[in-house]
Formats: structure tokens, sequence, C-alpha cells
């Protein structure tokens, strides 16, 4: 009887191994695409599942190319990765939840080196060769980094968290957009805060224009409670200087963009928009309809003012990089990763 | 001495299984009579449909566990979680979390917020017997349970005196826990008392494969918890009827770790539950007839905070539950039951406009006609939610056995269950959707089996259960207006699979042999008109799973082998990124020693002895190779 029992514990085991704890292979990792025009995506994947990734869309070939970064570094980007900043030959990606800044090259998206421990960075703003800000979702205080070491020099205490961050004529201009209603004004020489600009609530986003005038779109709040704003900024005095109210507390825009000749600016209520930045009124009809689709993120290539926009669909498939005619109608679509967010041009 | 060559000869006995195991990334553990998995042949109205049962016995050595510890082992369930003592959730039959639902003594415990719950903080030692309801036979107890129902009894031994007992263990990475039951009382009266306490610093090393410029070991941080229950039950038994109060108090602290990809330091999240949940109940039997009522009021606390985020989110709900039952026989061989049952939940969140609160009521109907080897049984319910009428949901079945009920059986049914709306599904803030429908799941099983004496000390079983579940209208939350996430009906799911386990037991005068084997194939996929989902296994729900436990017992000394593998599990919806299968294998050694009415109990336990690194959740990683060390002592009969 003992024979039997080792008989069928022997098959059991069997059978068991039997069961494949096979991967998929790989993607292949393409080569040499990278030295061409085109631009990045930030794929910012879903909050704590870590499936973000970074896809780039050859402008000469037309190609899109996905996992670029895990391909060359056998790693994930991290969680959410939000926004990228290059500097030379160097690309610099924010990954939100993971609290780090991956340094990376352009040409080959292989790891420099990583900034780890920050507070939910956000954004990225270069101010020089060896000093760049970063804002915080939770921190009250600006990073500085140094970009030539990646280390940290010292911190900012704007006494508010931050979001998008422009540079211009020596001042980093700063939107303190969860819950916010204020830009903080910093002096980038002394590193000190010199100003505050009352705005909308929420001021998410930030242009130039071709006039020196800072256009910042202020989304509301997503309880209903303020009506959304475009407010544009005298960047000499840093006082408002028009303010254009959206219809609807409902409303909730974002992601404001400007073309390279800094004539016109786009944002995303629901379908695309587009409004030259002499215009006494926000527009009335949309330049290009969502029809379905769940714009997430826009970008206006500066050279040739071609419009790109991400679907991110039900932020839970891959979703979309849509590439635009002049006229809106869609000249091409291609699959990106989760969450298509952040579109960063390389030159 | 003679303890000593005990230990030696089972040691002996299994050493070459466990080389084998090592070598192959195969082996399996259990306690025989722990862990055994018994599908009772009834004869009672829920005769057609399968029932998994993990009786007193079994549980009786595993009282320093969670439940999602115990159904990892020994019950064809995924479980996932973010780690030891972190929120663990089940998917059965190849549904999701919400799909399961865990009742105390007949009484959901699911938080009505968020339709789930969390196994990790439900102390074994608190059932006597885990009944497991598959598919639609949790219809004879609830509604919307289309995966399952995992049902914990607690039963009092009807004897006079005193008996009680504790268990206490340590083991790696801080951990520390006892349990202690005292029963007192004679064949009127019973009285019995529970408590519980689990602690671990969880620091385990694990090696951090996303870290730049390699990969290195790390420690797992702020992953500590700590967590304190008791229950108080009271018995009365009169001629005919059974009474009873039970009231189950319990509280868990916890820091919630981040995943590794996060490389600042940990953002303090960390959350309290709480809950104390009362049942008075009372059972009347008449010659062919009995009558049960019971009334329950359970109150849950929640409070997640994220100190960096400055979060803190309280939320609390509190349901009463009325439940009524008649059942009777008739000479035709027709049982015929009719119960009703009553639930009133009231949520108070951070998260909810406002104080919400709802009313369900639901109306069932089942008659069972016994047939000479079997029986047919018919089952009707009817659900009001609030002022809306649902369609009714249906479960008809029948069983034959064909050797008599030792033998080789049968049993089909086919079932249309519904799944009403959470509170969260309804209220969020923002978000939440009054308009949304319910859930809805047509099913169908067969199962077939057999269990056969090969002679008196040889005994073997085995069972194969195939099943089919059409989810419609199923509830996922998506990007609506404004950019708030709102919940629809808009998927449906498609689920085939089969299980099957494998039972042998040898034993002679002082030596035991017992080997289980099961495994479980889920095809879980989306049936929507996305050409990115449609098709695909859904997230987390492992396609293959499978494991199997050995023990030898010479006399009151035992070592068991318990291996458990777990398929590759998709991350994406598109089935583009998945984590990698994995084999576990745990083992224990113990022994036990009388002495008049006392017994002591030792016992050492090895966990993920290959040392496997794996995740159970992307990015959430598992501890490696850890050891526990545990006593026990029985006063009593």
């Amino acid at each position: 009887m003992s024979k039997r029992v080792i008989e069928i514990l022997i098959f059991s085991l069997i059978w068991l191994t039997s069961c494949s704890l096979q991967d998929d292979p790989p993607e292949p990792f393409y080569d040499n695409f990278l030295s061409s025009k085109g631009l990045f995506v930030l794929n910012e994947g879903n909050f704590m599942a870590g499936n973000g990734s970074v896809s780039f869309y050859s402008t000469d070939s037309m190609k899109i190319y996905n996992d670029i970064f895990s391909n060359a570094n056998s790693r994930p980007i991290g969680d959410v990765p939000n926004h990228m900043g290059i500097i030379g030959d160097r690309a610099f990606i924010v990954v939100n939840n993971s609290g780090k800044i991956e340094v990376t090259s352009c040409q080959t998206m292989k790891s420099i080196a990583v900034i780890p421990g920050l507070t939910s960075p956000r954004q990225i703003l270069f101010i020089n060769n060896n000093k760049a800000y970063v804002s915080s979702l939770y921190s009250t205080k600006i990073i500085v980094i140094n970009p030539e070491n990646y280390t940290i020099k010292r911190y900012i205490d704007i006494r508010r968290t931050s979001e998008s961050m422009i540079l211009y004529e020596g001042k980093a201009y700063i939107s303190c957009w969860s819950g916010g209603d204020e830009l903080v004004v910093v002096d980038t020489s002394s590193d000190t805060v010199i100003d505050s600009v009352k705005v909308g609530h929420e001021p998410e986003s930030m242009v130039i224009d071709q006039n020196g005038k800072l256009w910042v779109l202020c989304s509301g709040s997503y309880t209903g409670e303020y009506y959304p704003e475009l407010v544009v900024i005298n960047t000499v005095t840093d006082s408002v200087e028009k303010k254009f109210q959206f219809g609807s507390k409902l409303m909730y825009p974002c992601c404001l963009r400007i073309n390279g000749t800094g004539d016109t600016v786009y944002f995303i209520e629901r379908s695309i928009w587009r409004m030259a930045v002499t215009s006494c009124q926000l527009p009335a009809e949309p330049f290009i309809r969502a029809s379905g689709r769940n714009f997430y993120k826009i970008g206006v290539e500066p050279e040739s003012g071609r419009l790109y926009a991400t679907n991110a669909i039900d932020y839970q498939q891959k979703g979309f990089l849509l590439i635009f005619n002049r006229d809106g109608t869609v000249a091409d679509s291609v699959k990106v990763g989760i969450i298509p967010g952040y579109i960063c041009f390389k030159q | 001495m003679k303890l000593l060559r005990n230990i030696l000869l089972v040691i002996s006995a299994v050493s070459p299984l466990m080389a084998d195991a090592q070598k192959n990334s195969i082996g399996d553990t259990i306690h025989i009579k722990e862990i055994v998995i018994e599908a009772k042949i009834t004869d009672g109205i829920t005769g057609s449909w399968k029932q998994i049962e993990i009786d007193s016995g079994l549980l009786s050595g595993k009282k320093l566990l969670s439940l999602s510890d115990i159904m990892t082992e020994s019950v064809p369930l995924y479980i996932k979680t973010y780690g030891p003592g972190n929120l663990s959730t089940v998917s059965f039959r190849g549904t999701g979390a919400v799909h399961t639902q865990v009742a105390w003594n007949g009484v959901v415990i699911n938080s009505p917020m968020l339709g789930q719950i969390d196994l990790s903080i439900i102390p074994s030692a608190f059932a006597d017997e885990i009944t497991i309801d598959c598919g639609s036979s949790s219809m004879f107890r609830t509604n919307g349970a289309f995966g399952g129902l995992i049902n914990l009894k607690t039963k009092p031994e009807w004897s006079n005196g005193l008996r009680a007992g504790f268990d206490f263990g340590t083991g790696s990475f801080g951990l520390w826990s006892g349990s202690l039951k005292a029963e007192a009382g004679n064949n009127r009266f019973q009285s019995v008392t529970r408590l519980f306490y689990r602690r671990a610093d969880n620091d385990f090393r694990y090696v951090n494969i996303v870290s730049y410029p390699e990969p290195v070991y790390e420690r797992r941080i702020n992953a500590d918890f700590s967590q304190h229950a008791v229950m108080n039950e009271i018995f009365f038994r009169g001629i005919n009827s059974v009474s009873s109060l039970s009231v189950w108090a319990q509280a868990a602290t916890r820091n919630l770790p981040p995943n590794i990809l996060m490389t600042a330091t940990a953002p303090g999240e960390s959350q309290k539950d709480a809950s104390i949940r009362t049942i008075f109940s009372h059972s009347k039997y008449y010659s062919k007839s009995s009558i049960d009522l019971t009334s329950a009021v359970i109150y849950d606390k929640l409070n997640y905070t994220n100190k960096q985020a400055m979060i803190n989110s309280l939320n609390q709900s509190v349901s009463f539950i009325n439940k009524g039952a008649w059942e009777t026989r008739f000479q035709s061989g027709l049982n015929v039951k009719l119960a009703l049952n009553e639930e009133f939940n009231i949520v108070k969140s951070v998260n909810y406009n406002g104080l919400k609160q709802r009313n369900i009521l639901s109306v069932t109907g089942i008659a069972r006609k016994r047939i000479q080897n079997g029986g047919i049984t018919l089952l009707v319910g009817e659900i009001i939610s609030g002022k809306k009428l649902l369609l009714p949901d249906f479960s008809a079945g029948f069983d034959y056995y064909i050797e008599g009920k030792t033998g080789k059986f049968i049993k089909a049914n086919l079932s249309r269950n519904s799944r009403i709306p959470t509170m969260n599904d309804l209220y969020w803030n923002p978000g939440g959707n009054p308009d949304i429908r319910n859930e809805y799941c047509f099913s169908g099983e067969i199962n077939g089996g057999i269990n056969h004496q090969i002679d008196k000390n040889f005994v073997v079983s085995g069972e194969a259960s195939l099943y089919s579940h059409r989810i419609r209208d199923m509830i996922q939350w998506l990007p609506g207006d404004n950019n708030y996430w709102r919940p629809e009906n808009i998927l449906s799911v498609n689920v085939t699979g089969c299980e099957t386990n494998f039972k042998m037991n040898y034993s002679t005068e002082n030596l035991k042999y017992f080997i289980h084997i099961h495994y479980t194939l889920n095809k879980s996929v989306y049936g929507t008109s996305s050409e990115q989902m449609k098709g695909k296994q859904l997230l987390y729900v492992p396609f293959s799973q499978g494991g199997g436990n050995i023990k030898v017992q010479y006399n009151k000394t035992y070592a068991s082998l318990n291996g458990e593998y777990t398929g590759k599990r998709f991350t994406t919806v598109d089935n583009s990124k998945f984590l990698r299968g994995y084999f576990i294998v745990n083992s224990e050694i113990g022994t036990n020693l009388q002495f008049l009415k006392s017994n002591f109990g030792f016992k050492i336990r090895v966990e993920n002895i290959l040392n496997t690194e794996y995740e159970m959740i992307a990015y959430y990683p598992m501890p490696g190779r850890w050891f526990m060390f545990s006593v026990n002592y029985r006063y009593g009969k």
C-alpha cells in the first residue's frame, strides 16, 4: 500500500510541475530612432500600479516607439511620470509618485542618474545649466537641484504647494494649483520669493505670449464651487491685466499651451479650444470636438505649430497620441501607453 | 527519548519529499486535521450545490493565523494582498473582490461602503467551522456573491465544566501572536470567550529590482501592524430551541507600506479599522419544521490617513440586519423554506455629502423534492432596494448519488443572481451615481465526484466542477463629466472555469498519511467592445492555480508540507504586463503531549522554504523564508 502512496505522490508532483512559469518574450528594442526629431510622451500609468512608461514619436519617420525607458534600462520608469525637461543631451523625467527624477540620455534613453527622495515632485524648470526648480504637490517648498551633479542644492519655502512653473526675464512664476489661487514670483538669481499674484482658483498651467504677457489657466474646482478663469498677467508689474471667466462652474479646463510664434493659445475643456492672444473673449466653438475621445494633454510643436493631443480613453486601456492637421482633422493616430500625458518636444 | 525517536522518524519519512520539492520548485504543506477540505454530501436543502467545509478539527491548529492565511493555503481562492497584515481581498471563481462575501453565522459582514472585506484582519480563531458556498450556492444566504460566500460558524459544545486553551506564537520580523478560548457551562447553557492578539514589524528583506543603478537588498518599511479582537458568546438550549447572543469587537492599526517604486521616505500612510458586531439568534424546532430568527447590528469604522497628502478620511457605517426563515418537511419528500432578510445601512463619511442610508429587503422561497438517490431544488428570490423592485433571481439544481451517499455523485445547477451597487457606487462625492443599476449574472455549474473506500485503512475521494458565469451590467468606475470618476454599468465579464481536487487518506494504528491536491483554471475575460480588452483576462485573476498538501503523522507527532502554485496575473487590461507565476512551499512539524485533562502542543512552521521572490500586487514584495514557533495548551475534554 505504501508503494501506491508514493506512486500517487510522484504523479501529483509531476502534474503540478507541468504548470508553466515562463514569461512572454520582451518587446524588441529599436536602435537609433532617438537620433531623429520627434516628441516624447509620458504615459502616467495608473496611480500606485507602476505601469507608467515613455513613448517616442519620430516626426521624421512618423513611427511610434513605446516603453523606451524600460527597454533601455530593464526596469520600469516608476509610478506616474508626470513631466519632462530637456537640457543639452539629457532628459530629466519627473516621476511624481516615485518621488524622483530620472536623468537619461536623449539619444539612448539610458539612465545617467537618479535624484531620489523628493516629496511628490510635479514639474521641472531649468533656470540655467547648474540650477533647476522642481515643484511639489504636497510640499510647500520648491526643490532647487543642480542638473550638473544631480544633487539637491537648497529649498525655497513658498508656503504653498506648487505645480506649473515658467521662467521669464529672470523671474520664475510658480502656480499654486492644488486648492490654491495664487502665483508666486521668485527671483531666480537669489532664489527668494519677491511677490505673489492672486488669480483664479487652481491655476493649473501657464504660457508666455508674443507680447511677454503671462497667461494662466485656472481650472476652478472639481467640486464645482468656483468658475474657471483664463487670466492674463502683466509681467512688468506682476498684476492681473485681463480675466476671461468660463460659463459654468462645472467646467474644468486644463493644459494651456501656446504655439511657437506666441500668438495662439490652446487648452482642453472636454474638446480642444483655440484662442488668439488678441481675442477679447473666450472662443464660442471648440477647435476640435471631443466626439467621444477623452483628451488628456496637448502639445504644440514650436517650429511647425502642429497640434498633438493624447486620448486617455478610460484610463485603463492604452491611450493614443493624435496628430492633427492645421484644420483640426486627424493626420495620424498611434497607440502609446496607459494615460498618455505630458508631451515633450525633442528638437 | 521516545519523542525524539518519533520526530526523527517523521523527518526521515518526509525528507526525500522535501528534497524533491526543492529540486523541482514544488512542495506542499498543511495539517491534515487542520486543513482538509471536505465537500460534504448532504441531503439538505442545498444538496444540489457545491459547498466546501473546513471543519473545527481542521482549524484548531491555525488559531494564530488570519482568514486570509487559511484561505491561501487550503481553498482554490486567489487572495490579493499588499503584504502580511495588509489589505487582503479575495477572487473566487474568476470574479472580483466584491463578488465574494464573508458571513459570520450567516450574517454578511462585508462593508456596505466597499462591498468587500479585508480578510487579513479576521482571526481564524474566531471560527469553529468555515463553510464555503461555491458560486450560486451563496444564494441560500445572500445575493450578489457570484463567486461564492465564506461563512464563519461558531458553535458551542454542550458539555459540563470548564474548557480552556491558548495558543502563543512568535516568529520572524517581530511577529507575536496569541489566542485564547475559554468555554464554561452545562448542557443547557454555554459561555464561550475568545481573545486574539497579533502584531508584527514586517521589516523583511527583499530585493528591490527597480532600484538604480542595480537591484539591491532593502528592508520593508512602514509595514508594521497590530490587531486585537475579542468575542463573547452565550448560548441557551431549551427542549426544542437554541438561542444565542454573540458580540465580536476588534481593532487593527496598520501602517501602509509604499510600493518599491517610491524613492522618497514613506508618506506616512496608515489605517485604523474597528468593528463591533452583535448577533442575536433564536431557533425553534418542531417535529417537521423549524423557525430561525436572527437580528444583527454591525458597526464598522475605517480611518485612513496620509500625513504627506494631509488626508484624514473617516468612514463609519452601521448595518441593522433582520433575518427570518421557516422550513418545513412534508411526507412526500418535499422540503420548503421561506426566508426574509432585511438590511438597513447608515453611512457617515467625509467622502459622502451628509449621512446616507438605504434599506434592502429580500424574500427567498426554496422547494426541494427528494427523489430516490438525490433531489431537485428550485430557489426564487426577490430584492427590493429602496423603492426599486428588481427582476427576480432564481436557481434550479439537481443532484444524484449513483451508489448511495458515500459513492459517486453528480450535481448541476443553473442560476440568475443579482448584486446591488455598494453605497460608494451610489453616494461617493464626487462621482457617486444614484441611478446605477444592479449587476446580474447567469451561471451554470456541474459537479461530479467520487468517495471511495478502498479498504478499511485507505480512502480516496475526488471532485471536479465545471462552471460558467456571464456577468452583465458590471459596475466600473470611469472618468465622467468634470473629470469626476463615476461608476457605470458598462462591463461584461465571461468566466469559464473548472476546479478539481483529489484526496487520499491512508492510516494504520500509529501511522497516517494524507495527501490533498487541488487545481483550478479560470478563464475570466472582458466581454466589452473595446479591441484592447475584449477576450483579455481580468486584472489579477490567475488563469491557473493549484496546490497540494502532504502530511505524515506518527502517533502524536506530525510533519507536513504544503505547496501552492499561482499562475501569471495580468496587471494591465490589454494583458501586455503581468506578474510571473510563483510557487510557495511551506512546512510544519509538531507534536502533542497529553497529561490527564491537559494537552500541550509545540510546532515549528517554515513559510516559503524555497525563499521564492514573488509579488501578489505589482511592486509590493512578499517575504522570503521565515519561521514561526508556537505552543498551545488545552484544558478539558
